[in-house]
C-alpha cells in the first residue's frame, strides 16, 4: 500500500484551511489621494491689514507646514497606545501647527521664543486654562477625550495649534503637494475626513476594498464643514 | 359778552398752542441735532479709517524704500547666504539703519527690524537694539514679506499697540528676495493728538479693556472699555458701532468705536471717537442761551410782534367795551332815570344776558316794594273809620291809637321811586317824612286804608260798604295823566299850593287804586275820580280834625285779595 495517498485528504484539508487564513492575516489596502485646497485655505495669513501688495517678483508659494490632515474614521483598526507629543513655539509659529494624538496622550508646549506666549483653549478652559508661557518654559497638557482642540496664543493671535485627539491610528498628514497616503488601511466601510487650518473641510463615505482607494479630493471653500466626530 | 368770551377763548387757545409748541418743538430739534452729531461721528470714523489705511501704505512704502539701500541689501544678502559673521552683520545693519533713520521718534517710528530671508533677525533699531539672531518668520506680515508681499498689520502685545509695515528686500539684481524690513509705528498718544487735530473729535485707544491713550482726562474714561466691550459683537459684524450715548462723569458723550485691523482685531483693540453731546433744548435753555444777535432788528420781529399783540389786545378790549361796558353804562343811565322818576320801570328788553337779568330783578324789586305788605303797625289793617272812630263795630277790637307825638304810627313806606331815588342820590326825589319823628315806630311804607267808591272801600273787607258817593263836586276835572308811578309821588312839594298838591296826590292814589283793583280782578266800573277825590278829601278832613295833624297821606294796598286804601296822618 502507498502511505502518501493514505494522508492526502488530510493534507488537502489543511491546505484549504491555510489558504483561507492567509488572506485574513494580510487584509490591508492602500488608500491614497490628493487634496486640493482653495486659495483662502492655502494662504498662511489669518489676519490681514489694509494692504497686501505683490512685489516685483512672482510670489513664492505658501509652504505647507502640516496644517492639513486626512482621517479614516469608522474603520476598525488596531489600537495604539498614547504617547506624548511636543509642540515647539519658535519664531512666532508652532511646530507642528497640527498634532494628531491618541486619546490620553500628553502634549508638551515649549516656548523657544524670546517673548511670552499666553496659551489657552477658548471655550474649553477646563482642558487648558489660560496660562503664561515664559521664554524657554514648557507646559504639559493631557487630552483625555477624543475631539478637536484649538490652542490660541492671546499675545500673538496668528498662532493657533490644532490638537486632534483620536482613538484610531488611521490618519495621514497631507504634504506640500497635497498628497496623502494610508499604506495599511483595513478594508471596510468608513469615512474620509480632511482637517485643514483649524477646521474640518471635507467628509465622504468610502469603502475600502482589497484594491485600495485612490481619491482626488477637491475642497470647496464655500462649504465649510462643522466639526464632526 | 359772547364775542368777548369767544375772543378770550381763542387767545387762551393760541397761548396754549404756543406753549405746547415751545415745549414740544425742541424735541424734534434735539433728535435732529443728535442725528447730525451721529453723522459727524460717522464721517470722523470713516476719515480715521482712511487715515489708518493711508498711514499703512505710507509705512509700507517707507520700508520698501529703505530696503533699496545698497548697504542693507549686501548685508542681508550675506546673512541669508550664511556668509560673514552674524555679529558683524548685525552691527553693520544696525548702524546703517541708524544712519538712514536718524530721528525715529520725530516721525513716530518705534523700531525697525531687518531680517534675512529665513526670517532671522539680523538687527533692529529702537526696541531691544542689542537683540538679534532669533527668528520671527512665524509672524504673518514677516512671512508675507519674505514671499514678496508688501503688507501691514497691527499688533497688540505686551500692553502696547503697534502698527506694522513690512516689505521685502531684493538683491541688487532684484532677482531674488534676500530679506525684509519691518517697521513698527507708535499707536498711542501721538496718534490720538494727531486725530483730534485733524478730525476735531476726542479720541481714545483701548486695548484689552485698558485705555492706552486718550485726549480726554483719564478720570472720565473709567467705564469706557466696559461700555465698548458690550458692543463687541456689533463691532465684529459691522467693524464699528453706531453712535452710542455714554455718560462720562457729568458729561453726556456721543461715541463711535471701531476695531483696528490685523491681529489687533482679535485682541480687543479699538479706537473710540467721542464728542460731547449737545444738551437737550428746552424753552428755558433756549431763552438763557439767547444772544444779542438773536434780538437784532433783522432777525427779531420788533415791529410786527408788538403790533400783533396790540391788535389782539385791542380787539379784545373793543369787544369788551361793546359787550360789557357800554351796556352797563346804558343800564346805569336807565336806573338813574328811574331814580329821577322819569320812568317807572326799566325796559329789560333793551339789555341782554346778565344785564337784562339785572334789569328784570330791579323791576321785580320795584314791583315787590310797590305791592309789598307794610310792616306791622298800630294802624296796620285798620280802615280809616277805625282810625277815626275807634268805637266802630267793624274795627279791630284791639286798642290802638293814632300815632301821637309819643307813639307816632309807623310812617308810610316811602314810595319805591323815593327809595330808588335815595339809593341813587337823585336830588329831586324825596322820601316822605315820617308821621312822627319822636318815635322809632314810624311806618315807613305808605299805605292807605281802603277807600270805597260805589264799590270803593276805604275800610277793610269787613267794613260795611258806605253808600254811593254824593254827586261830584263842581270843579273841573283834573287832567289825568296816566303816569304809572303817580301814586309813588311823595307829598306835594313846597313850591305847589297845598290844594294842588293834594289834588295831585288824590290823582296818584286814584290811578294806583284802579290798577290795584284791576290786578285783584275787581271791576272799576262806576269808579270816577271826582267821587274818589271827594271821599278822600272828606276823610282827610276828618283825620286832620281828629288827630290835629297837618295832613293825611293815602296809600293803596291789597288786603285779602282786594284793593284797599290806608290813611296816614301827617304832622309835618
Amino acid at each position: 500500500m502507498n502511505h502518501r495517498f493514505r494522508h492526502r485528504p488530510l493534507l488537502q484539508l489543511l491546505t484549504t484551511l491555510f489558504s483561507l487564513t492567509i488572506p485574513t492575516l494580510t487584509n490591508a489596502a492602500t488608500v491614497k489621494g490628493t487634496v486640493s485646497l482653495p486659495p483662502e485655505l492655502r494662504t498662511p495669513r489669518r489676519f490681514t491689514g489694509h494692504w497686501r501688495v505683490e512685489g516685483t517678483l512672482p510670489m513664492a508659494p505658501t509652504p505647507s507646514r502640516g496644517e492639513t490632515v486626512a482621517f479614516l474614521t469608522g474603520i476598525r483598526a488596531q489600537a495604539v497606545p498614547p504617547k506624548s507629543t511636543t509642540i515647539d513655539i519658535a519664531g512666532f509659529q508652532a511646530n507642528p501647527p497640527t498634532a494628531v494624538i491618541i486619546e490620553g496622550s500628553v502634549v508638551e508646549f515649549k516656548n523657544s521664543d524670546k517673548v511670552t506666549h499666553d496659551l489657552v483653549i477658548p471655550g474649553q478652559t477646563q482642558v487648558m486654562p489660560p496660562e503664561r508661557l515664559s521664554p524657554g518654559a514648557i507646559r504639559k497638557v493631557r487630552f483625555a477625550m477624543p475631539g478637536e482642540y484649538l490652542v490660541h496664543c492671546t499675545e500673538y493671535p496668528h498662532i493657533v495649534i490644532s490638537i486632534l485627539v483620536t482613538n484610531s491610528p488611521l490618519f495621514a498628514v497631507v504634504d506640500e503637494k497635497g498628497a496623502f497616503h494610508f499604506p495599511d488601511s483595513p478594508e471596510g466601510k468608513g469615512a474620509l475626513k480632511v482637517w485643514s487650518n483649524g477646521r474640518w473641510v471635507y467628509e465622504k463615505d468610502v469603502e475600502i476594498t482589497s484594491q485600495g482607494l485612490d481619491l482626488n479630493i477637491k475642497i470647496d471653500s464655500s462649504k465649510p464643514q462643522d466639526s464632526v466626530d | 359778552m359772547f364775542l368777548s368770551k369767544i375772543w378770550f377763548i381763542l387767545i387762551g387757545l393760541l397761548a396754549g398752542i404756543a406753549l405746547l409748541i415751545a415745549f414740544v418743538a425742541p424735541h424734534p430739534a434735539n433728535r435732529r441735532i443728535e442725528k447730525m452729531e451721529g453723522l459727524r461721528l460717522d464721517r470722523a470714523q470713516y476719515t480715521a479709517e482712511q487715515i489708518l489705511k493711508n498711514d499703512a501704505r505710507r509705512w509700507i512704502d517707507y520700508v520698501a524704500k529703505l530696503g533699496r539701500d545698497a548697504n542693507l541689501v549686501d548685508s542681508l544678502d550675506s546673512a541669508s547666504r550664511g556668509a560673514g559673521e552674524l555679529r558683524v552683520l548685525h552691527e553693520t545693519v544696525r548702524n546703517r539703519l541708524r544712519q538712514l533713520v536718524p530721528d525715529r521718534s520725530a516721525i513716530g517710528v518705534e523700531s525697525i527690524i531687518a531680517i534675512d530671508k529665513s526670517g532671522r533677525v539680523i538687527a533692529r533699531v529702537g526696541d531691544d537694539e542689542g537683540e538679534y539672531g532669533e527668528s520671527i518668520v512665524g509672524a504673518e506680515v514677516v512671512a508675507d514679506a519674505l514671499r514678496g508681499y508688501m503688507s501691514d498689520d497691527v499688533w497688540g502685545s505686551s500692553n502696547r499697540l503697534r502698527r506694522i509695515g513690512a516689505a521685502p528686500v531684493y538683491s541688487k539684481a532684484r532677482d531674488r528676495i534676500v530679506g525684509a524690513l519691518v517697521v513698527s509705528v507708535e499707536t498711542a498718544k501721538r496718534l490720538t493728538d494727531v486725530w483730534k487735530a485733524n478730525l476735531g473729535v476726542d479720541v481714545a485707544i483701548v486695548l484689552r479693556r485698558e485705555v492706552l491713550a486718550s485726549t480726554l482726562p483719564e478720570a472720565l474714561l473709567g467705564d469706557l472699555p466696559k461700555a465698548i466691550e458690550e458692543h463687541a459683537t456689533e463691532i465684529d459684524s459691522h467693524k464699528r458701532t453706531r453712535a452710542l450715548t455714554l455718560q462720562m462723569g457729568n458729561q453726556s458723550m456721543l461715541a463711535v468705536a471701531a476695531s483696528f485691523a490685523g491681529e489687533a482685531s482679535m485682541q480687543r483693540a479699538y479706537y473710540v471717537l467721542l464728542v460731547q453731546k449737545t444738551p437737550l433744548s428746552d424753552p428755558w435753555a433756549l431763552l438763557s442761551s439767547t444772544s444779542a444777535e438773536d434780538l437784532a432788528w433783522s432777525k427779531f420781529p420788533w415791529i410786527s410782534l408788538p403790533l400783533g399783540i396790540l391788535v389782539v389786545l385791542g380787539i379784545g378790549l373793543l369787544l369788551q367795551r361793546l359787550e360789557v361796558e357800554m351796556p352797563l353804562q346804558r343800564l346805569r343811565r336807565e336806573v338813574q332815570r328811574l331814580a329821577r322818576l322819569e320812568i317807572v320801570k326799566l325796559n329789560d328788553t333793551k339789555f341782554g344776558g346778565e344785564l337784562g337779568g339785572i334789569a328784570r330783578d330791579v323791576n321785580a324789586a320795584i314791583e315787590h316794594f310797590t305791592h309789598a305788605v307794610p310792616a306791622k303797625s298800630d294802624t296796620e289793617k285798620k280802615d280809616i273809620r277805625a282810625i277815626l272812630d275807634p268805637q266802630s263795630p267793624m274795627i279791630d277790637r284791639k286798642p290802638f291809637d293814632v300815632p301821637t307825638l309819643k307813639e307816632a304810627p309807623k310812617p308810610a313806606p316811602p314810595p319805591p321811586s323815593a327809595v330808588a331815588a335815595s339809593l341813587f342820590g337823585s336830588p329831586r326825589a324825596t322820601v316822605p317824612p315820617p308821621v312822627s319823628t319822636t318815635t322809632d315806630n314810624i311806618q315807613k311804607t305808605i299805605s292807605l286804608p281802603p277807600l270805597v267808591a260805589s264799590s270803593l272801600k276805604i275800610d277793610t273787607p269787613q267794613v260795611v260798604t258806605p253808600p254811593v258817593f254824593s254827586p261830584p263836586m263842581p270843579r273841573p276835572p283834573l287832567p289825568v295823566t296816566p303816569t304809572p308811578m303817580a301814586s309813588t309821588k311823595s307829598l306835594p312839594s313846597s313850591h305847589e299850593t297845598e290844594e294842588e298838591a293834594n289834588d295831585d296826590h288824590y290823582l296818584q292814589v286814584f290811578e294806583e287804586y284802579k290798577k290795584t283793583r284791576e290786578k285783584c280782578g275787581e271791576s272799576n266800573a262806576g269808579l270816577t275820580l271826582e267821587k274818589f277825590r271827594s271821599k278822600l278829601m272828606n276823610n282827610r278832613q276828618q283825620i286832620m280834625s281828629k288827630y290835629n295833624c297837618r295832613s293825611a297821606v293815602f296809600t293803596v294796598y291789597v288786603k285779602d285779595g282786594k284793593a284797599a286804601i290806608r290813611a296816614t296822618p301827617m304832622r309835618d
